[in-house]
């Protein structure tokens, strides 16, 4: 084990996050079988039994039999899938960490045909299931389909930047794609955990809760990979900030109305609002400060992504709000399931806009150089007019 | 045949980054437009009567992106300006069509919970386009004028047979698109099937920017600083007439509009062919050869 504590802690991430990618590979892999042949194993649901109650999964599983018998061929596909790429996630982190470049491009290829699979499959499922259908409400089918949208264009934009040239984007939009893939295994954990804090809840009231936060949370581990594995101290071509204070501060101050707007109109949730309100404002505060701490500590380069990621986590409360009101008025939804919509999905949308914003910070930062270089290299040489 | 020309002005890097941000969006939105309403599916931020138009829209964005690219690696602003302008009249044109129509937005309007999804996504991103290329093309024009750094000022005029025709083509582009924004009622019943106000709009805004773009090509007079533009048009005609041919059973065929629609987009088609194989061989201005770098005067 490396002495160093930084290093030592980035290594028990990264093994905890192959142990739980690989673990889930299984479970997910066999977690839809039950519905084609009763009697197929499903160690998830086995074990999930085990650890909370046989009645907490029974519940939960007798209300899906309609909607994934709709679709059980694509949602087949898209387990089967997300498990393969529960094993070529940490197979792609793994080469990428060692350096094993040719490796790493066979199993990327095989990795973004994967992901492309598997999100079609959960794509026919959401296009075949009504929002008020999904688990636990239309709050988790709009969270699904933000989660769908969030990886395939993490991806795509990833492979587009190291077609670029662009390895430190692709390593930025890869690490999210997999954090929101990460969603599946953790929202697993959460309704194994979660019952241990809220006793006698159903699978569909932790499933509420654990939705408030997971967007937020997997953004977060991502963007920690990012800065773990970006080691520099400036970026040639980058001037000045494009999230200078005054720009943090009416962030700060938008985000401030927002929450106080979310929290006075969470008494429509009822009696779930103590929890809700929870599951949101604890994980949000933790990586509200631990982004003000890095961006006040550091310096160049790390302090602008640091900022940037900051604004973006003071505005999620904004684009909870607003979304909050196209949900209600188009999709029929009532307006607390419909706030409770926009929060789960704010914090993934930001961060999600916060690393399209640091690609066109570095994009800009490199146009700017090689265009400086470029005249530079050739020669000055200005001829007389009408001579040529 | 060739002359010189006066200074120019240097590309920023905010206009190059644009254009390849453009290039992506559009590729992506493109494709996904083209493909999805091609085959008789109804995808687009707004709610139309039949697929084919936001599938038209779709191929337009789809066409123009490696004209897109082309920009994004132009050294010169007098290079890129031939199709930055139709990106600043394109992009602005379809948030003001999309604001104009904010009823019809799916997300206003209600409809399907992909498109719901979507229209959203489409009135931020071209919203913050359109401002994004004013900013940048309005910067462009207060850069000082230099000389390129390599001296090369070298111009290559389009021919003279090229010219009456790229005339009655840019202008039939530019006018129909004029109509098609400002009467959406009246000039959409000339679109060869059927089109709501918002569909009528932004393939207005589209029939308009490739108009600005066929006639920029003809002021600009030099294949040398149109290339960008030269390479947007033909994929917009083969993109399109693809679109045309996979959703031809909503196509009213016989009609004027439909023979009309085929003799513009061969018209694109031919364009792009013969300004690509005029100016073959001839490197873009401000990327000098070796042999013309060594020898100075």
């Amino acid at each position: 084990m490396p002495r160093d504590p930084v290093r030592r802690w980035r290594r028990a991430a990264l093994i905890t996050v192959i142990v739980v990618s690989v673990a889930y590979a299984p479970v997910a892999m066999t977690e839809l079988w039950p519905y084609a042949d009763p009697g197929a194993p499903a160690f998830g649901e086995a074990l999930l039994a085990r650890l909370v109650s046989p009645s907490y999964v029974a519940d939960a599983l007798a209300t899906r039999i309609g909607p994934y018998g709709r679709s059980l061929v694509p949602l087949v596909v898209h387990s089967v899938l997300g498990g393969l790429l529960m094993l070529l996630g940490p197979a792609q982190l793994l080469t990428a960490v060692h350096g094993r470049t040719r490796l790493h491009r066979a199993l990327g290829v095989a990795y973004v045909l994967t992901v492309y699979g598997s999100m079609a499959g959960a794509g026919i499922y959401l296009a075949r299931t009504a929002p008020a259908d999904a688990f636990s409400g239309p709050a988790f089918w709009i969270v699904l389909a933000t989660i769908l949208v969030g990886t395939v264009l993490s991806v795509t934009f990833g492979v587009l930047a190291v077609l670029g040239g662009f390895p430190d984007l692709h390593q930025r939009w890869l690490l999210l794609s997999y954090g929101f893939l990460m969603t599946a295994p953790l929202l697993r954990l959460e309704w194994s955990a979660l019952p241990l804090v809220l006793p006698g809840a159903s699978m569909a009231e932790v499933n509420r809760v654990a939705i408030m936060h997971l967007g937020s949370l997997v953004a977060f581990g991502a963007l920690l990979a990012s800065r773990a594995l970006d080691r520099r101290a400036s970026v040639a071509g980058l001037t000045g900030s494009w999230a200078p204070w005054p720009v943090l501060v009416a962030a700060h101050l938008a985000g401030l109305a927002a929450l106080g707007l979310i929290v006075s109109r969470s008494a429509e949730w009822g009696d779930a609002r103590t929890h809700l309100l929870l599951g949101y404002l604890l994980p949000y505060a933790i990586v509200y400060a631990v982004l003000l701490h890095r961006s006040l500590t550091t310096r160049g380069w790390p302090r602008e992504e640091w900022r940037i990621h900051l604004t973006a986590v003071c505005l999620a409360p904004v684009v909870s709000v607003a979304l909050s009101v196209p949900f209600a008025a188009a999709l029929s939804i009532d307006r607390p399931t419909a706030l409770s919509a926009g929060v789960t999905v704010g914090c993934g949308i930001t961060t999600f806009t916060a690393v399209l914003v640091v690609s066109l910070r570095t994009l800009h930062a490199r146009e700017t150089v090689r265009r400086a270089s470029a005249g530079a290299l050739v020669p000055s040489v200005v001829p007389e007019r009408g001579s040529a | 045949m060739s002359a010189t020309r006066d200074a120019s002005r240097e590309l920023s890097a905010g206009s190059a980054l644009l254009a390849t941000v453009v290039g992506v969006v559009a590729l992506l939105n493109g494709l996904l437009l083209a493909a999805v309403n091609a085959f008789g599916v109804l995808f687009g931020p707004w709610v139309s009567p039949e697929p084919l138009g936001q599938g038209m829209v779709g191929a337009a964005m789809l066409g123009t992106t490696p004209g897109l690219f082309a920009l994004a690696r132009c050294r010169r602003w007098e290079e890129a300006r031939t199709l930055m302008w139709p990106v600043v009249v394109a992009m602005t044109g379809l948030s003001v069509v999309t604001l104009l129509n904010r009823r019809s937005l799916v997300m206003v309007h209600g409809g399907g919970i992909v498109n719901f999804l979507y229209s959203p996504d489409w009135v931020l991103v071209v919203t913050a386009l359109a401002l994004w290329a004013v900013v940048c093309a309005v910067a462009q024009l207060w850069r000082p004028r230099t000389v390129p750094p390599d001296g090369d000022t070298e111009r290559l005029p389009l021919p003279g047979w090229s010219k009456p025709p790229l005339a009655v083509l840019g202008s039939s582009w530019s006018g129909i698109g004029t109509g098609l924004v400002a009467l959406p009622g009246y000039w959409g019943d000339f679109v060869p099937w059927q089109v709501n106000r918002a569909d009528a709009q932004a393939l207005g805004v589209w029939a308009l920017a490739l108009g600005v773009g066929v006639l920029g090509t003809l002021a600009e007079d030099d294949l040398r600083r149109t290339r960008p533009a030269v390479l947007a048009v033909p994929g917009v005609a083969v993109a399109a007439a693809v679109v045309l041919a996979a959703r031809a059973e909503a196509v009213h065929w016989a009609s004027g509009p439909a023979l009309s629609l085929l003799i513009m987009l061969l018209g694109l088609l031919a364009a792009g062919a013969a300004g690509l194989w005029l100016g073959r061989d001839r490197k873009p201005a401000g990327k000098p050869r070796p042999a013309e770098v060594a020898q100075p005067g």
